[in-house]
């Protein structure tokens, strides 16, 4: 029986802070064996990124700590700070989450990347620098030579990503502690990256302790999984056994949360357009060149309907949503709300046509005045349109708050007492408080946990039954969108590259990036995540005319590297003939 | 098919202890009372400036001599019971004089102060509110104005417009407001994008509704500081220039004024000087440790100050 | 006035609005043209020997040349001092956040920002060289002669650089960046030296422009305290003197001193900080 190389016992961490103290990690006991990928599960605030930072000894200096952490024989806690430091990078080492701020922007990614080397390994400069640049190779960035010496706002975030997993395992570290590597990233580019995570695992045989919230990246790169709930590990055990069967009522809420979504009733009949959007398009110029963000996109939406829009970061789905909100005005196309053209409905003195359509915006936090009682917030809308008062307006507060699940008394609270899904529901209330007939929904669930984001969910569908509302959903959350949305529109660089019911889409996309961003999506079943197929390092040149033969009736292909007009990042334009996501072939973005 | 959630999340105690780093909205203002209370140094200043106002007050009067009343059988006395804080060289009553001056000092670098605050916001709030082109010129201008060495300018111009409050008002003023100006269109600039301006904007919200229920309440943080900061550099500068000859004339008594008096008779007659320059540093301090209170109060991440 | 010419303005642009700025003040746009021929009389009555009335006459350059040197000397000892105590105050009191050595520079800095210069000035001067005769009190030359002079010069900025040097650390130490260089294992040192300072002093960089300006300008007083025979001086009795071309000349030149100043604290900056230098506009 081999030893562990990790072993955590007892581990016990708390927090003083303005008088309180908080215990953030109790009787916390582990144990990772060589060249093993275990996972620890949680949502936000459980104590697993405290963990990944305890066990190289990088928590701030205000928290104590009780237990053991044995690594390779060796107690992490009582080692002496210099010793323990010679064993980060070295034979521990750390994936942070977000790439952007992982690395200085002050200094060029060849000294970030070996820097750690030449510091263990008394390795000089230049035989350092050549061993950089086959790592760089090795995580599939073209041109290592150049790129040696660039400084990281040249890459693109999966690109930073691939240098940090460089920059962790150029030491040949035996334990690797990534800490939500992926969530950060876009669904189509953390494939990608986990893809390299499991090759590398796979190659250098180090062991991989991979923290995230997401099951399914779980069901996809690890043979065990621990599941952790407010600082205490509830569930442990072969991610086959803990995914299939789970034992805890946590584990299993966390699944059903995934597995299965309130479905959306089916549309009613009824072809009335409520909002019927008529090539679109939004451009900006900057400094010179002009910017797309919404390029000729055309769709509609029937009373009693949810569409949900589809895509990755900059895609121009926001955009969309803005402007069909009256937020911007189009360069060109026009939008018709009710039968009436959007644009000189806003220019109107008489502005009670606002009262059918409504937002919900991304970061709930950011949505709601934090000077303001939330009283205050949710009479807002009614204030503005004077449509009660007095006493009747109190009890329409009252049964706003109802509707979407709150209690009376949070009337009095201010926004900044409130969690997350709370807020999200006080956005969701205020945008009901004029009853509309159209609701606008941009990333809602962005940024919560997954359970969370499976109680807006269910809310949504419940007042979509009860209210007849209709949606229109921007999210890039695909699996989300399936059961909520009737029909289902893709964006990629401003253009609609799909458009049609979501059943349809989902079984059978026909647009290669469709395709793409489906098989993207991670469930969190094991059999089915495992079965993909291996990471190939080999770069291949675009097939990308090839593999578009014979795809989308609807759309051409203009979304070829050649046409691409407008490309968002230096990174990119600097690649560009990797444009083309397509999964069977694997090339490096 | 599931429509309603079967286990019920509400029984289960949220795990977050503490909010994601993102998710951060501005401090409520209950919390920034409260940590503007918590923070000593604030304490120390206003403890400062409390007595400092109070006999500015009332000074003068508890003092039996006139600011100006000779006494030429008792120049240059130190410190005594007679003459609480000695005399000049004129035999006038120091204690006297430094309430007085305090009068002149701080009423002027209260006012320069609030000149600034009024001229920045108007000129911050229309180039924040506006953007585009209006906001480069508007800042633009005021770029250029902060460029001009701006204790340089105060000389000058007070050179030119002759000596008395007024010229010292315009001239300590007129470049001080850029920064105001600056912060105001900042904050403005920032807040226009949030999404509650957005959401306010959706609901068919008014620009006045806009501005006063949403935006500058919202705003008041770094204005507060920046107020809060810009009197002790106007009282600085009024100093500075009483203490050149400008500004200020004898016989009135404006701390600057008594400094430069004072100055030549330091070997002597240090008490000259040393009053003055006492109950100016401590002015200024307890305004720039009331800012610091300030700026902890306002701060937006969970890390405290000097607290 | 109508002597002064439109060609010695420098290429700048920003020079020339700057000089368009100064000469509306100088010229007022209020003031009838009798009264500027006034002043030109003034200023025959009002200069001392030796001056010149045009600039640039050799006279009022001959004063620069001569006082300038000094002058510069005073300023550069006291920056070159500010800059690395308040660099090294600063860090001190990052590292050992809310401990003693943090209190004692917050005491200290407090002092240094709220005390006026020329106040403490005359407080080193009696302290240090009349009751404890330890330091020459006044004049030029020796080195001991400029200790105390640049020390009442550098208080102030010395107190900003170190605020602002712990909150840039403070700020800049939070940074997943710097976590991940501990994660690699680098020693404090490095990390210190390498990640956590050269991303804390960019707004440092960014406010040593303007400080050698008030450097520079801050010296009137100090100058006229200890009896330095530098350019302050001569500014100070110009503006008392109301000796127009003086002062002119005066504020020209300091003006041009700062906008090199300036400039060369930008190029460093666009050196320091790799983003600008391509992201130029976006600022």
């Amino acid at each position: 029986m081999t030893l562990p190389l990790l072993e955590v016992k007892n581990l016990n961490l708390s927090l003083s802070k303005e008088g309180h103290s908080y215990h953030i990690l109790r009787d916390i006991s582990f144990a990772i064996n060589p060249g093993e990928i275990v996972g620890l599960v949680g949502e936000s605030g459980c104590g697993k990124s405290m963990t990944a930072s305890a066990i190289p000894g990088l928590l701030p200096p205000s928290k104590t700590i009780s237990g053991r952490i044995d690594f390779e024989g060796e107690n992490l806690l009582q080692l002496s700070p210099r010793r323990l430091a010679s064993m980060r990078g070295n034979r521990i080492s750390l994936i942070l989450q977000d790439p952007s701020l992982s690395l200085n922007p002050l200094m060029t990614i060849g000294q970030q990347l070996t820097e750690g080397l030449r510091y263990h390994k008394k390795i000089d400069k230049k035989k350092a620098t050549k061993i950089g640049i086959e790592w760089l190779t090795r995580v599939g960035i073209s041109d290592p030579e150049v790129r040696m010496k660039q400084y990281p706002h040249e890459f693109s975030g999966g690109m930073k990503q691939r240098i940090l997993i460089a920059a962790a395992l150029i030491c040949k570290p035996s334990l690797v502690i990534a800490d939500e590597p992926t969530t950060a990233l876009d669904a189509t580019i953390q494939e990608q990256i986990l893809n390299l995570l499991q090759y590398l695992q796979d190659e250098e045989r180090m062991s991989l302790l991979l923290i995230t919230h997401d099951l399914g990246v779980v069901a996809r790169l690890c043979q065990r999984v621990m599941v952790m709930y407010a600082g205490q590990l509830v569930e442990m055990g072969p991610v086959d056994q803990v995914l299939k069967s789970p034992q805890h009522p946590y584990t299993q809420a966390l699944l059903q949360s995934r597995n299965s979504l309130a479905n959306i009733q089916s549309a009613p009949l009824t072809s009335v357009p409520l909002l019927d959007v008529r090539q679109i398009s939004r451009h900006y110029s900057l400094k010179g060149s002009r910017i797309c963000a919404v390029d000729n996109v055309s769709f509609r939406i029937n009373r009693g309907e949810v569409l949900g829009i589809g895509g990755e970061s900059g895609c121009g789905k926001t955009t969309v949503g803005k402007l069909c909100m009256g937020l911007e005005s189009p360069t060109s196309g026009s939008i018709y709300f009710n039968g009436t053209d959007l644009f000189s409905l806003l220019r109107q003195k008489n502005q009670s046509w606002r009262r059918n359509l409504q937002m919900i915006f991304q970061h709930p936090a950011g949505s709601l005045n934090p000077c303001l009682t939330i009283e205050k917030i949710l009479a807002e809308p009614l204030i503005i349109h004077g449509t009660a008062k007095g006493e009747r307006l109190h009890k329409h507060l009252i049964d706003l708050l109802a509707q979407v699940g709150l209690p009376e008394h949070f009337l009095k609270r201010m926004p900044h007492e409130l969690s997350g899904g709370q807020k999200q529901r006080i956005a969701i209330a205020r945008a009901l408080a004029m009853e509309p007939e159209l609701l606008i929904c941009d990333e809602p669930f962005a940024g919560l946990d997954v359970s969370v984001q499976a109680q807006i969910v269910n809310l949504l569908a419940k007042l979509h039954a009860r209210l007849n509302l209709s949606y229109l959903i921007i999210s890039h959350d695909l699996l989300i969108l399936r059961y909520l949305a009737h029909r289902l529109a893709i964006m990629y660089l401003g253009q609609m590259i799909e458009y049609g019911t979501s059943g349809d889409i989902y079984e059978n996309p026909l647009h290669p990036y469709t395709q793409a961003l489906i098989s993207a999506v991670l469930l969190p079943v094991p059999e089915l995540e495992k079965r993909r197929p291996p990471y190939s390092n080999k770069r291949r040149s675009s097939e990308s005319d090839q593999s578009c033969k014979g795809m989308s009736l609807l759309f051409t292909m203009s979304l070829c590297a050649k046409n691409m007009r407008g490309s968002q990042t230096q990174a990119e334009r600097s690649q560009t003939s990797s444009l083309c996501r397509l999964p069977s072939l694997r090339v490096t973005i | 098919m599931l429509t309603e959630q079967t286990y019920d999340w509400e029984t289960l105690p949220h795990p977050s202890l503490h909010h994601c780093k993102q998710d951060l909205p501005p401090l409520s203002k209950w919390q920034m009372w409260h940590r503007f209370w918590n923070c000593t140094l604030s304490k120390y200043g206003i403890f400062i400036l409390l007595p400092i106002l109070l006999f500015t007050a009332i000074g003068p009067s508890l003092s039996e001599y006139p600011y100006d009343a000779l006494h030429l059988t008792h120049i240059n006395q130190p410190p005594s019971s007679q003459f609480w804080f000695g005399t000049d060289d004129l035999g006038r009553d120091i204690f006297t004089r430094i309430w007085y001056g305090a009068r002149i000092s701080l009423s002027v670098g209260i006012l320069a102060a609030l000149i600034d605050l009024g001229i920045g916001l108007i000129w911050g709030g229309a180039a924040g509110l506006a953007g585009g082109r209006f906001d480069e010129i508007l800042m633009r201008f005021a770029d250029i104005l902060y460029s001009l060495p701006h204790l340089l300018v105060i000389i000058l111009l007070t050179v030119l417009l002759g000596s008395g409050m007024i010229p010292l008002l315009i001239a300590i003023t007129i470049t001080g407001w850029v920064t105001m100006a600056r912060i105001v269109r900042g904050q403005v600039k920032l807040l226009k994008q949030m999404d509650f301006v957005l959401a306010a904007k959706a609901f068919g919200a008014s620009q006045s509704r806009l501005l006063f229920v949403h935006l500058l309440p919202n705003a008041m943080g770094p204005i507060l500081i920046t107020l809060t900061l810009t009197i002790p550099s106007a009282i600085f500068a009024e100093t500075f220039l009483s203490f050149l000859g400008l500004g200020i004339q004898a016989p009135q008594a404006s701390w600057g004024t008594m400094a430069n008096e004072g100055l030549p008779a330091l070997e002597y007659f240090p008490w000259r000087i040393f009053f003055p320059g006492f109950f100016m540093s401590m002015t200024l301090l307890s305004f720039h440790l009331i800012g610091e209170g300030l700026k902890s109060a306002f701060d937006q991440s969970q890390d405290q100050g000097y607290a | 006035m109508k002597l002064i010419p439109g060609d010695p303005f420098s290429e700048e642009q920003s020079m020339r609005n700057d000089m368009l700025d100064m000469l509306k003040h100088q010229h007022g746009l209020d003031r009838p043209i009798l009264y500027q021929y006034f002043d030109y009389l003034d200023q025959l009555l009002h200069l001392k020997l030796g001056y010149s009335l045009k600039y640039p006459g050799r006279s009022v350059n001959q004063i620069i040349y001569d006082s300038f040197p000094i002058s510069a000397q005073l300023g550069l000892q006291a920056f070159i001092f500010a800059l690395i105590f308040g660099v090294a105050f600063g860090t001190i009191a990052a590292l050992k956040s809310h401990l003693w050595q943090d209190r004692l520079v917050l005491i200290l800095t407090s002092a240094g920002i709220s005390i006026p210069g020329f106040i403490l000035a005359a407080l080193l001067q009696y302290c240090l060289a009349i009751y404890l005769p330890l330091f020459p009190l006044a004049r030029w030359g020796t080195f001991s002669q400029s200790i105390l002079p640049s020390i009442a010069l550098a208080a102030a900025p010395l107190a900003f650089i170190a605020r602002m040097t712990r909150s840039g650390l403070l700020d800049t130490m939070q940074k997943d960046y710097i976590k991940m260089a501990k994660a690699k294992g680098l020693p404090p040192h490095k990390w210190l030296r390498k990640h956590a300072l050269r991303n804390a002093l960019l707004p440092v960089l960014s406010y040593l422009g303007p400080l050698l300006a008030n450097v520079l300008v801050g010296s009137f007083i100090i100058e006229k305290i200890f009896s330095i025979p530098g350019l302050g001086q001569w500014f100070v009795n110009s503006v008392s003197n109301r000796d127009y071309s003086l002062i002119m000349g005066l504020t020209l030149f300091y003006s041009v001193i700062l906008l090199s100043a300036v400039f060369i604290i930008d190029l460093l900056y666009a050196v320091w900080d790799p983003r600008i230098r391509i992201v130029h506009e976006d600022s």
